[in-house]
């Protein structure tokens, strides 16, 4: 059991990319890119383009504002190629300009949360039981994560996502789907690994609990055992 | 046994963010809670629903994202070249430089100028004045004592030294130089 989490986390530390070769490969692209070759920018944009829409969308939590930005978000890294100078991994390069247009959007249709979200976190934790502090020790019914593809279940799901604020949704986004480390999440949002942590534990706490109201939890039998 | 492992570092074991020592130990405590496993499973399947949902969404997308390089391709195929600029120094960085460059020199002159500084050390010490500060000693009371004369001679006569002590320890003794001439009607000077 706990080996398979073990597993579990080593996996998703590599997950979204491909290791170090990959990575040299990418910085191949850029250099190619940088030189004005089209066809190693569009490599690399149909390498990233599924990542940074699912950041975008993300982000601003609207399908078509998120090919908008994917679409601003690959412009600008080939506008500002050459302020790419190989220190960082692409990806992580990458995300962040993705972050930073998803955000610019944000502003511009007057979305954008000023308020830092720890503060957002706290609005939600006193509308939220008494043991709200803590991760949810209960799994939602049946297979979620199969039933996600079912168009009800992915609204409900959109429904619990719409509820989370941008950068908790980006922090999800960013971990359990691209597996970025808490060190590139820090880079990609520029802020601190603490704040990253701090977004990332309330982030899934939040989402576990309007998952389970949701969705419903699969039972006693499971708490009976805690 | 009781777990003590707190859902932050729970969090940070399933993400693999803990060293080697504390995530053995924490793999133990979760493996002998089954609250601990059951949190573990809990964030699993939220992980497995965020992934599922968002690769839904762009497959859903997908079409539309390969479209969007149309829109994008013409941009990219009329800018020029964008090679990356040299980096941008700091302060530190052009410091370090130049003490690289100018090493040799900062070689040279820091020897020659220690030369000197020995020269004029060595030159000018004789004449140098070195002063000293230090406790003074503490001050002894002179005591005054007899003069010491093994012999005295006189003319034409005989002398004798005596000493009278003074009546204190503190109290300097009297000489007294007694002569006796040899004339008898002569009395002491």
């Amino acid at each position: 059991m706990s080996r398979d989490k073990a597993s579990i986390s080593s996996e998703r530390q590599t997950a979204g990319r491909d290791g170090e070769k990959d990575d040299t490969d990418d910085r191949a692209l850029v250099a190619r890119a940088q030189k004005g070759d089209a066809a190693a920018f569009r490599t690399i944009f149909e390498r990233y383009r599924r990542r940074a829409y699912a950041l975008a969308l993300g982000v601003v939590h609207n399908p078509d504002a998120a090919l908008d930005v994917v679409q601003e978000a690959f412009l600008r890294a080939h506008r500002h190629l050459e302020g790419f100078e190989g220190n960082a991994s692409v990806y992580t390069w990458l995300y962040r300009i993705v972050m930073n247009a998803s955000i610019d959007h944000l502003r511009k249709q007057g979305r954008a949360r000023t308020v830092d979200y720890d503060d957002a976190v706290a609005h939600l934790e006193n509308q939220a039981p008494a043991d709200a502090a803590a991760l949810i020790p209960q799994l939602v019914r049946g297979n979620p994560a199969k039933e996600a593809a079912r168009r009800e279940i992915r609204e409900k799901i959109d429904e619990a996502l719409g509820q989370l604020s941008a950068n908790h949704r980006a922090v999800l986004v960013m971990r359990e789907v691209d597996g970025l480390s808490y060190e590139e999440m820090a880079k990609v949002m520029k802020c601190s690994k603490g704040t990253i942590m701090s977004r990332l534990f309330h982030a899934r706490k939040n989402m576990q609990r309007f998952l389970v109201e949701l969705l419903g939890p699969r039972g006693g039998q499971d708490e009976a055992e805690v | 046994m009781e777990h003590k492992l707190d859902d932050e570092t729970l969090m940070r074991w399933l993400d693999g963010d803990l060293p080697r020592d504390e995530a053995r130990e924490a793999e133990r405590m979760v493996a002998a809670s089954p609250e601990l496993r059951m949190k573990a499973d809990s964030l699993a399947q939220l992980r497995e629903v965020m992934t599922a949902h968002y690769g839904a969404a762009a497959d859903e997308a997908d079409a539309k994202l390969e479209g969007l390089w149309g829109k994008i391709e013409p941009e990219v195929r009329s800018a020029p070249a964008r090679a990356p600029s040299p980096p941008r120094r700091t302060w530190l960085e052009g410091v370090r430089e130049w003490l690289e460059t100018y090493r040799s020199h900062l070689i040279t002159g820091g020897l020659a100028a220690a030369a000197g500084a020995l020269l004029t050390l060595a030159v000018s010490g004789s004449r140098e004045k070195v002063v000293y500060v230090r406790e003074a000693p503490p001050v002894r009371t002179a005591v005054a004592t007899a003069a010491e004369v093994e012999s005295l001679e006189v003319m034409d006569g005989s002398a004798a030294v005596l000493q009278i002590p003074g009546d204190r320890d503190d109290e300097a003794a009297t000489t007294v130089i007694w002569i006796t001439p040899n004339s008898p009607d002569e009395g002491p000077i």
